[in-house]
Order: C-alpha cells, then sequence, then structure tokens
C-alpha cells in the first residue's frame, strides 16, 4: 500500500514534476531558489535599462558639452589687422602693387526688384518697404506697382538693407546679387590687368594669365609695380604725346638685377571700369605685344659682341668709313655728318650706322648670331602676361649682318630689349622680367652670359653717349642720376617700304651707371618735330624752331624729364642708396 | 530608494540636458547675429577701404592737390639743391661735420681728460648756484628789514592815531 501510495506518489510527483516542467521548462531548481533568482534578474534587468538610458544621456551632454568647449574655444580672425580684408565670399582675390595699394578688386553688389504679379498683400509690402527705407519715395513706387511691370526698388543695397528685405520672405521682391571688378586706378594699369568677362572670367591681361590663382587662392596677387611711378610716368609719356604729336607711346622701369617691373605702360590705354571691346590695334600692349624694328639701340649688341668675343676694344679705330653702302638694294648712310676715322667706342657714342657694319663684318655672322640668341632677342619670352608678340623670323646673311648691326631688318618686343639691356648693365647676368613681386631674386644663382668686365666697358660707353657733347642723348644728363643709355632712331615699314616721315623713337637708360639698379626704356610712335618746344641744354642755351625727329630730339627729353621725376623716390626706395648719405 | 535615485538621476539627467541645449540654442543664436553684424561690418569695411583706394589714388590726390592746396609741391631738381646751399655754408658746415668727427675719434687720453673736465665744470655747478644764492641773500634781509620797519613806523602811527597825536609825514 505503502509502495503503491509511493508509487502512486512517485507517479503523482513524477506527474506534478512533469506538469512543472510542462510550463517551468527552464527553472529546473527549487521554488526558494527560482524565488530569489527572479528578484534578482528584475533588479538587474531594471539597473541594465537606466544605466543605458543614462549613457545616453551622458552621450548627449557631452556632445552638447564639447560643442561649447568648441565654439568658446575658437580664434575668431581679427578683422581689422589684415590690410587685405578677407574675400571668402567673392569669386577673385584683389590684385595689389607692391606697397600693397588696391589695383583690382571684386564688390558683391545687391539690387532688389519688385515682381507686381506676385503681390499678395499690397499694403503689407508698402508697410514693410516703409519700415527698411523711410525715405524711400512709396507714391513712386504705388504707382510703379499699378503699371505692373517689373522694377527696381534700389540699385545699391548695402548688407542690413539686403538681409531685411530678404527675411521678410516676400516672393514678390526679386533680390539680386552680382559681382564687379572694380579698379581704382581707372586706366592707369590697364594693359597689365586686362578685362574680365560678366562671368567674372579673366579675358585679357593679368586676370587671364592669372585667373586661376585669382579665383582659387585666399591670398591677394602682388605685382611688382609700383602705382606713384606708374602714374608719373604716364603723365610724362602723355605730356610728351602732346609735344610730339605722337600716335601713342610706351614707357617699362625695370630693377635689372632682380628683372621686376616696377612700371609698364602703353599708350592710349583704356578705362577698365568701361568695359568695351577693343580691336583697334592702336590699343595693343607697345611694350609686350608690339614687335618692332628698333634701331640704332641694337649697335650697343654689336659693341658688347665685338667686345665679349675679343674681335675689338674700345679704342680700336675703324679708319675710312664711307658715306654709304650699298646692301640688297637699299643705300645705307650714316644719319648726320661724321669723321671718317672712329674709335669703337665713338661708334656707338655718335651712333655710327656704317661703323657698326664694320664691328659686326669683323665678328662675323655666327658669332654675332649666337650672341644676340644668347640674349634670347629673337625668340618667344616667357612672361607673365599672354600679350606677348613674337618676333618676326629672318634669314641671317651678310646683308642682314649688316642691317642687324644697327638694329634694321631684324624684329624684336621692347620687353625683349630692355631684358637684353639689363643683361649687360647688370654684369652679365641672365635675369626673367617679371611683373610678380618676389624678393628672394638675387643674382648669386644667376648664369653669366657677358663678363662683367665688357658689361662695365658698355655701361661706360653709355655713359658717354648723354654725358659726352657728341653723344646722341646729351638731353638726359641730369645730374645726380648718371644716366646711361643709347638712342634708336627706326623708319616704319608701311606696306613693305621703309616710311620716311613714321618712326619708332626709342631710348634704352641705365642709372645710376656707376652700378646700375634701373632700367628705362622709352618708346614714341610716330613723333613728329616740334618747331615750338624750347630745347634747354645744360649750359643753359635755348633753342627752338627745331625739326629734327630722331629719339635725341624727342624721347631723350621725355625719358629725362621722367628720370628727374622717379629718381627722388627711386633712391628713396632704395636701401642700399639711401644707406650711403 | 532605489528607483527614487534612478527617478532622481533621470529627471536631473533631462533638466541638465535641456538646460544645455537651450544654452547652445541661445548661443548659437547669438553667434548667428554676431556673424551677420561681422558681415556687415566687413561689408561696409570693405567698401570704406574701396573708397579710401579710390581717393587716395595719384591721379586723385593730385587733383585734390591742385584744387584745394596753395602749397606748390615741385620738385627739386639735384642742381637747386646745390645753388641753395652757399659755397661758405657749406664750408662751415663740413668744419662742423670735421669737429664732431674729430672729437668722436680722440684719443683716449684725450677722451679721459675731456671726461674730466665735464665731470669738473658738472661738480662746480652746485658751488656756482650756492654762490649766487649767497649773493642774493642780503638782498632778501635788507627787504625783510625794510619791511620790518615799515610795520613798526605803520603801528607807531597807528598807536598815535589812537592816543591823538598828529602823525608824522613820511620821508
Amino acid at each position: 500500500m505503502h509502495d503503491k501510495k509511493g508509487k502512486n506518489n512517485n507517479l503523482g510527483n513524477h506527474i506534478l514534476w512533469k506538469t512543472k516542467s510542462f510550463y517551468f521548462e527552464d527553472y529546473e531548481t527549487p521554488k526558494y531558489e527560482y524565488k530569489d533568482q527572479s528578484k534578482f534578474s528584475r533588479v538587474k534587468f531594471s539597473l541594465n535599462r537606466v544605466s543605458f538610458i543614462f549613457f545616453i544621456f551622458l552621450v548627449v551632454a557631452f556632445v552638447f558639452g564639447s560643442k561649447i568647449i568648441y565654439l568658446a574655444s575658437i580664434k575668431k580672425e581679427n578683422y581689422f589687422t589684415n590690410k587685405s580684408i578677407p574675400t571668402n565670399f567673392l569669386n577673385r582675390q584683389d590684385i595689389l602693387d607692391r606697397n600693397n595699394n588696391l589695383l583690382a578688386r571684386n564688390v558683391k553688389l545687391y539690387s532688389a526688384a519688385i515682381r507686381p504679379q506676385l503681390i499678395k498683400n499690397k499694403r503689407k509690402l508698402l508697410i514693410n518697404l516703409r519700415l527698411i527705407f523711410p525715405n524711400m519715395n512709396m507714391d513712386r513706387i504705388k504707382k510703379k506697382i499699378k503699371v505692373g511691370k517689373y522694377f527696381y526698388i534700389k540699385k545699391r543695397l548695402n548688407e542690413s538693407e539686403w538681409r531685411k528685405l530678404w527675411l521678410l520672405g516676400n516672393q514678390s521682391i526679386d533680390l539680386n546679387e552680382k559681382q564687379f571688378r572694380v579698379y581704382p586706378h581707372e586706366s592707369l594699369f590697364s594693359h597689365v590687368l586686362g578685362q574680365i568677362d560678366d562671368d567674372n572670367l579673366g579675358i585679357s591681361g593679368l586676370e587671364k594669365s592669372f585667373n586661376e590663382k585669382l579665383t582659387e587662392s585666399k591670398n591677394p596677387l602682388i605685382l611688382s609695380l609700383d602705382a606713384n611711378l606708374q602714374y608719373i610716368i604716364r603723365e610724362e609719356l602723355i605730356t610728351g604725346n602732346n609735344i610730339f604729336q605722337t600716335l601713342g607711346s610706351a614707357a617699362l622701369l625695370m630693377e635689372i638685377d632682380s628683372g621686376e617691373i616696377l612700371s609698364l605702360i602703353s599708350l592710349p590705354d583704356f578705362d577698365l571700369n568701361e568695359r568695351m571691346n577693343i580691336e583697334d590695334p592702336i590699343y595693343l600692349n607697345k611694350i609686350t605685344k608690339g614687335v618692332y624694328e628698333l634701331g640704332s639701340v641694337f649697335k650697343t649688341f654689336t659693341l658688347t659682341a665685338g667686345i665679349e668675343s675679343g674681335t675689338i676694344k674700345a679704342n680700336t679705330v675703324f679708319k675710312d668709313l664711307k658715306n654709304q653702302i650699298i646692301c640688297g638694294g637699299m643705300t645705307i648712310s650714316e644719319h648726320d655728318k661724321l669723321p671718317k676715322d672712329l674709335t669703337a667706342e665713338e661708334i656707338l657714342v655718335r651712333s655710327s650706322n656704317i661703323g657698326a657694319i664694320r664691328i659686326a663684318q669683323k665678328i662675323g655672322v655666327k658669332n654675332y648670331r649666337e650672341f644676340l640668341n644668347s640674349l634670347e632677342l629673337f625668340e618667344k619670352i616667357n612672361f607673365e602676361l599672354e600679350e606677348v608678340g613674337t618676333p618676326l623670323p629672318f634669314k641671317w646673311g651678310k646683308c642682314t649682318l649688316e642691317t642687324a648691326s644697327f638694329g634694321h631688318g631684324i624684329t624684336t618686343t621692347l620687353l625683349q630689349l630692355a631684358k637684353a639691356y639689363a643683361i649687360i648693365g647688370n654684369g652679365g647676368y641672365k635675369i626673367h622680367p617679371t611683373i610678380l613681386l618676389n624678393k628672394n631674386i638675387t643674382l648669386q644663382n644667376k648664369k653669366q652670359i657677358i663678363s662683367l668686365k665688357t658689361s662695365n666697358i658698355i655701361n661706360s660707353m653709355l655713359r658717354k653717349v648723354i654725358s659726352n657733347k657728341k653723344g646722341t642723348a646729351s638731353f638726359a644728363d641730369k645730374k645726380g642720376y648718371e644716366v646711361g643709355g643709347k638712342t634708336g632712331t627706326a623708319r616704319k615699314v608701311i606696306n613693305g617700304t621703309y616710311s620716311k616721315e613714321k618712326k619708332i623713337n626709342t631710348f634704352v637708360s641705365l642709372f645710376p651707371i656707376s652700378k646700375p639698379q634701373y632700367l628705362l626704356l622709352v618708346m614714341l610712335d610716330e613723333p613728329k618735330s616740334a618747331p615750338d618746344f624750347v630745347y634747354e641744354f645744360s649750359s643753359g642755351y635755348k633753342l627752338t624752331g627745331e625739326t629734327r625727329n630722331t629719339a635725341g630730339w624727342n624721347t631723350v627729353i621725355v625719358a629725362g624729364n621722367i628720370i628727374e621725376k622717379i629718381g627722388p623716390i627711386l633712391a628713396t626706395n632704395n636701401l642700399q642708396a639711401s644707406n650711403k648719405f | 530608494m532605489r528607483n527614487i535615485l534612478i527617478l532622481i538621476t533621470l529627471i536631473s539627467g533631462l533638466i541638465f540636458t535641456s538646460l544645455i541645449k537651450n544654452k547652445t540654442r541661445l548661443l548659437e543664436k547669438k553667434l548667428l547675429y554676431l556673424d551677420n553684424e561681422i558681415n556687415s561690418l566687413n561689408f561696409n569695411l570693405n567698401e570704406a577701404s574701396l573708397d579710401f583706394e579710390y581717393l587716395t589714388t595719384p591721379k586723385h590726390i593730385s587733383l585734390l592737390v591742385k584744387n584745394f592746396l596753395d602749397e606748390n609741391f615741385s620738385y627739386y631738381k639735384e642742381s637747386q639743391i646745390k645753388k641753395s646751399i652757399k659755397p661758405e655754408k657749406d664750408l662751415t658746415i663740413l668744419k662742423k661735420l670735421k669737429n664732431y668727427n674729430t672729437f668722436t675719434q680722440l684719443s683716449k687720453k684725450e677722451s679721459v681728460n675731456k671726461k674730466s673736465n665735464v665731470t669738473k665744470k658738472i661738480d662746480n655747478i652746485p658751488l656756482l648756484i650756492t654762490k649766487r644764492i649767497d649773493d642774493r641773500q642780503p638782498q632778501r634781509s635788507k627787504k625783510i628789514v625794510i619791511s620790518k620797519k615799515v610795520k613798526k613806523w605803520a603801528g607807531i602811527q597807528v598807536i598815535k592815531a589812537l592816543l591823538g597825536i598828529p602823525p608824522i609825514s613820511i620821508r
């Protein structure tokens, strides 16, 4: 029975156990244990949830906290210490001169217009406009709204006015934003800076060649040009143009050691603020783009080639110089009556054509050609502006050698001419003219193509062209500036023949010649004789009624006046020079 | 107790987060406002600097000079500067310069002597001053004596007047 009971009990237990296991399959532990564990897991479960939420809160708090710390630690730029105003919002960067004077800047201009068709509440709009523009004539606006055509409320809005209008959120108000390029110096740098189109993309000058830099860089473009010097030189050129009734003129001022251009002017010029389509060739950049036969300025190269090659010396005498030579059917003669015997130095000082031919003949075609090629006079110059001319090709021969010796039959640009003179003047070091400011340019890393001795000899000869009474450029002998240089008068080629009246008169000068620092090149395009002009000699003698039309009688006058005016500025700006005093 | 703790942490977390969020929102508003203000100022500064650059171009300055200034800003030629200084003046200037140079290039002994002379002179200055003061002293005492006499005389005259004695005329 007991067993039965026991069995039954066992069975019963088994059934019970089975039933239990059916419901609580996973909880096989005794009842008291189960109770404890369930309590513990509930607490644990709730704790996990709390800590998870707390963790999220902590993360959020950390994010906000770190943002506050970040905002507090930001160092805002000081807008007032920088000369150049941050113009991140502008499409193009500023262009500055070497003294940080502004040459070009983009300006944001806002304008507001009304589209009457989209006005929903006319009264509300007028009240808002009255609040924003208290001085505005509302009757005019009412009338225009009545007409129903698109019209401008104001064309030059300031930032706050624009913002207030924008905050109105009115569909009928059309807010326009446009950028304009402003050139404070108007026409002063027209040939250098160039123009931009309606999309703010450069189409000529530096605006084109530095388009990427101006649009992508965060820094302004700093040029080697000097606005004050540029203005003075331009004024003097204009005066010269009026006196000698020229078609145009050009001037270039360059540091001969660095090749940095301080001034580049070509007249006539144009106002950059008034966008215009310039197709007339008179407006081409005469310094970089114009390709000319430049005449006697080439005699300096002939003399340099002769001395450098050892063919001649400064005192080598050339006897029995003829009055004229016939070459290729063309007669070559002297510009004036000259002695039959001349030294090499006198040939340069008195600008003898026949003498230059004799020197070139002595040097030979090969040597002379190689020398001129070393000065890179006949290949396209590598320059920052895109408006660069390519010298016309020619074949070397006996006749070409003769005409080239005094600068005829061969062409080059004024920039290349200036470069070649700078190389001769600076001790023979090869330089590259640049329009960008670079304070680290020194002669030490430059290639020397002419010896220092030859350079010194030629410099002293160039000085005599001006200081000698028989020299062709005595009007440029300005006291204190030790000017040296060479004149060049070349006839223009019109329809394949040399014109007798139309000339290109050039004067290249270096100063102070004892240690040349600057090069000034002046060119007058088709000048005319000025019989009414009073020529004043250094001795005090005055001359009027002069009808000669050579560089010595017009270009040199202009160059002399320029040197007299820019000389003090260059001297004060030049630390090396001012330290001597 | 635990539930209360959890509740407190939850509520405090909520409050803390909302506070931070509010503060950040305010800060952001302020920053936006300041940014706008900076933009506006920047715009004005940009325009002002452009105006300045335009008005200070050499062309405009020379125009202003022509129109508003009576001064003649003509440049001087080197030859003109030379003429303006007379040769005699030149010589004196040169002499002065020479003396100055020689003074600076004096030998050590000479310079020491010069220095001692200068220090002697400086030492003598207080003596001279005291001497001058001494010289002035008697004059001062005389003045004091005079003023005392006057006072005494005036006093006597007042007493005399009070007593009915006729005053003596001033000599």
